[in-house]
């Protein structure tokens, strides 16, 4: 087990050296640097500036300080002047917290109607609900957050438009993000369940005369859940540190902004720092997937 | 299931109880207004943009200020006194103090001044100052400050020598370049200080990075008894979401100089006479690269200048009452509006086109297709739609769109790799020169179409040296003439700030350089518009 957990320790370090190499020089392969804009500066002025953000200096020898740097977890200033991870620090929290009531609300949501969908098989609540899980999984978050903001703030006054700050102000966000998740999930318990519940350990449960409840919750959602880890990870990362779209439209001064800000605004460090930490919560949240499915599945360990 | 509905629809009763109560608290004067972004930096050393100049301009004050009129008025500065030769000027500072209680002196002009020219110093503005004796010299290292015509004689008396006799030298101490920087802030540090101390009508009280930054009014700004607002929001918001929240009677401001405004929702906020409009001191044209073929030929410029429909542009595609362009100067900034060409000459273009045919020696179908490239924004699309089907239309060639992300845009127009681009100047300072100087020289990184003509370049000297304004402003004028008949630019239309702003609120200004002034911002008897 411990030799199981080292490879993936290492294997999750090696992924961010590829990661931040990577992503280092395809930056500075787009053209522009922080300072190209409409209204030029002059050229004299211009370098002056490039000079003294070190960008002037060999490509490798920027991409060894940065090394350097990150490797004692220094990210550097921002061009805005203040540390990457500062910056981090006071945005994640919010995306976070948004995250986790997503991920709570997907969760809840989901599996329950999965669930429901499951039992109501052929009848027509199910396919309502896995019509309405298709059309979560195609429709995009900003045409959902837009339609929330109309519908249910400026129709019906129920929830404030956007901003952030109160429990209420974070109630459409979440769902906005929510709704795809939810869409995959009930889809991904429903096909499981449906499954489970044809399989003969569950028939005999039934001829034993146990309580239908029981038979679904001690037994069926069990079995029926474990493909829903793997998606889990992936999902708590991408939600964890903020969507662009969502944070955009509800003014909500999260991580997810900056991932795109960053470039369009050829914040080097920023670009960086942004990618190094999304990667690590992506890898870590896989790692901690791998672990627990390994402890349920003995077979994954031993098929490394 | 019952339960649930029943759960839901206490709990919406619930959040609109709330939010009732806190509209309720209004006694203070609150301003909000919608920013499209955070300023780049609350030290006015290191800002650069439009909407950073106006975060600077509500809470610094330098030398000179213009008022609610445009006019540029005395500040800080209780007086000015220039001598005869126009290249000496002695600012007479007011008694006043920064945010923090400390007496504010000429020395801190002359420090932030030099401290912006400091060789070291990685500040974007300095070429302003160039036009004061010696701090181009000074900048690059070559005499020290001593000799840069910058000295505070006492706390009181700033002595400013020029290079030249400089009309429009009192709108630049005007701009947010030549603002005071307080010795605090001075230091040098690596970090950027969190504390912002300044000396202007508002003071920060918070900044929310990327959220919402709190203005509040400065107790020890030395007019503080006519501001009347107290706290001011400057909150980060989408286009969509800043114009939804006005609607929504939560937002006073929002649109240009600090934001934009949906270009969809224009056509229907002009009809409900809910936009406002302001002249810009701002030119929109496209860039010619006249040493790329075709374009390198004067006769095809002019032809696809005259071939422009801008009335139609500015009325079906912009919608925001710009005014078609003629010329280059605003009307705004210039002595009188000259028209250089008259706007959708498509016959007079034609034969611009035939004629350059006959001189190149090659037939129409042999003229190679022409590639208009822009920036990716929604206007600047909408906009080389609209110019792709009249120049295909008026000379039956293949105009090709290239669209590119904004910085890639930039970069490859700025490198030649065009051969028509969009393009855009607003004033930094309200002059005629300010625009016509970018095309002075090709290695101005504003120019970038190649062109130089030595004429052009005799002439806005001749203008630098000449202290009678009359005079100056025939020779700017014989320059901008030269200008529109070599035409390295077409020019497109005169842009317009356009903004809503809640009918509460008056005594805003707003100048043609988009800089706002909340000074002497009021809001009209507010109880009277509660429900």
């Amino acid at each position: 087990m411990i030799k199981f957990i080292c490879q993936k320790i290492f294997s999750l370090f090696a992924t961010l050296l590829v990661l931040l190499t990577l992503t280092f020089f395809l930056m500075k392969l787009i053209p522009g640097d922080p300072f190209t804009d409409e209204k030029a500066l002059p050229h004299e002025v211009h370098q002056a500036l490039r000079i003294h953000y070190g960008l002037e200096d060999p490509l490798n020898q920027q991409y060894l300080n940065y090394l350097k740097s990150a490797f004692r977890l220094d990210f550097g200033p921002s061009f805005q002047g203040r540390p990457v991870s500062q910056i981090i620090q006071e945005t994640f929290p919010i995306s976070a917290l948004l995250g986790l009531e997503a991920i709570f609300l997907a969760l809840s949501v989901g599996i329950s109607l999965g669930v429901f969908a499951a039992l109501q098989q052929h009848k027509w609540q199910a396919h309502a609900i896995l019509l309405l899980a298709s059309l979560g999984i195609s429709i995009p978050s900003f045409i959902l957050a837009v339609l929330l903001q109309y519908v249910l703030s400026i129709q019906l006054n129920l929830f404030p438009l956007a901003r952030w700050g109160t429990f209420q102000q974070s109630i459409l966000p979440s769902i906005a993000l929510a709704a795809m998740p939810i869409a995959y999930i009930t889809r991904l318990v429903h096909n499981n369940l449906s499954e489970v519940l044809k399989s003969d350990y569950i028939k005999t449960a039934h001829s034993k005369g146990l309580p239908p409840f029981k038979i679904i919750m001690n037994h069926a959602l069990k079995n029926s859940l474990s493909p829903l880890l793997p998606y889990f990870g992936q999902l708590a990362a991408n939600i964890l540190v903020g969507s662009f779209v969502v944070e955009k439209i509800f003014g909500i001064p999260g991580l997810g902004q900056w991932f795109v800000i960053s470039v369009f605004n050829r914040d080097y460090p920023m670009i960086m720092g942004t990618t190094l930490f999304y990667s690590f919560v992506l890898l870590f949240l896989l790692f901690i997937a791998d672990i627990v499915q390994s402890f349920l599945d003995p077979r994954i360990r031993t098929s490394i | 299931m019952k339960k649930l509905f029943s759960l839901i629809i206490i709990g919406s009763l619930l959040f609109t109880a709330c939010k009732k109560d806190s509209q309720s608290k209004n006694e203070s004067a609150v301003i909000k207004i919608a920013f499209d972004h955070d300023p780049t930096s609350l030290d006015p050393r290191l800002g650069y943009d439009l909407l950073t100049a106006n975060a600077l301009q509500m809470i610094y004050e330098g030398l000179m200020r213009i008022d609610y009129h445009g006019n540029v008025v005395p500040g800080i500065a209780e007086s000015v006194d220039i001598s005869p030769d126009h290249k000496t000027y002695t600012f007479l500072l007011r008694e006043s103090s920064w945010s923090n209680g400390t007496p504010l002196t000429a020395y801190d002009f002359q420090e932030s001044w030099k401290s912006i020219l400091n060789p070291s110093f990685p500040a974007p503005n300095a070429y302003q100052f160039y036009y004061i004796k010696g701090a181009k010299a000074y900048k690059e290292g070559k005499i020290p400050f001593e000799e840069v015509g910058i000295k505070a004689n006492d706390p009181k008396h700033l002595v400013v020598e020029l290079e030249n006799p400089t009309p429009f030298f009192l709108k630049l101490v005007s701009s947010f370049f030549y603002l005071p920087v307080s010795s605090e802030m001075r230091q040098p540090s690596e970090k950027m200080r969190e504390e912002v101390i300044s000396n202007g009508p508002y003071k920060l009280n918070q900044w929310k990075r990327n959220d919402e930054l709190i203005l509040v009014k400065n107790p020890y700004y030395w007019d503080a008894k006519v501001v009347s607002i107290d706290k001011m929001a400057l909150t980060i918001l989408d286009e969509n979401t800043s114009f939804k929240l006005f609607e929504m009677d939560h937002l006073d401001r929002a649109g240009s100089p600090t934001a934009t405004l949906p270009q969809d929702a224009m056509a229907s906020l002009k009809h409900q006479h809910l936009l406002k409009v302001k002249p810009a001191a701002a030119t929109h044209w496209f860039r010619f690269n006249t040493e790329a073929h075709p374009m390198n030929h004067v006769k095809i410029r002019k032809a696809f200048n005259k071939a422009l429909n801008r009335k139609d542009i500015v009325e079906h595609v912009t919608q925001g009452n710009q005014i078609p362009a003629t010329g280059v100067v605003p009307p705004t900034v210039s002595w009188k509006t000259v028209h250089y060409f008259s706007d959708n000459d498509v016959p007079g273009a034609w034969e611009l086109f035939q004629e350059a045919l006959i001189d190149m020696n090659i037939d129409k179908d042999a003229f190679p297709p022409v590639t208009l490239t822009y920036a990716a924004t929604d206007r600047d699309h909408k906009i080389a739609q609209a110019v792709q089907q009249q120049w295909t239309k008026a000379f039956g060639i293949k105009i090709d769109l290239q669209r590119l992300e904004p910085k890639i845009f930039s970069e490859n127009v700025l490198n030649g790799h065009y051969q028509i681009a969009t393009g855009s100047w607003y004033a930094d300072f309200s002059d005629p020169i300010n625009f016509l100087e970018i095309f002075k020289y090709k290695a101005n990184a504003s120019n970038r179409t190649k062109w130089e003509n030595s004429d052009y370049i005799h002439l806005l000297n001749a203008s630098a040296k000449e202290t009678d304004s009359l005079k100056r402003s025939k020779i700017l004028e014989q320059a901008e003439a030269i200008l529109m008949d070599q035409m390295p630019v077409a020019p497109l239309f005169f842009a317009t700030f356009n903004y809503l702003e809640n009918d509460n609120i008056g005594g805003v200004g707003l100048s043609n350089l988009g800089i706002l002034d909340f000074k002497y911002a009021y809001i009209e008897d507010t109880n009277a518009n509660l429900p």
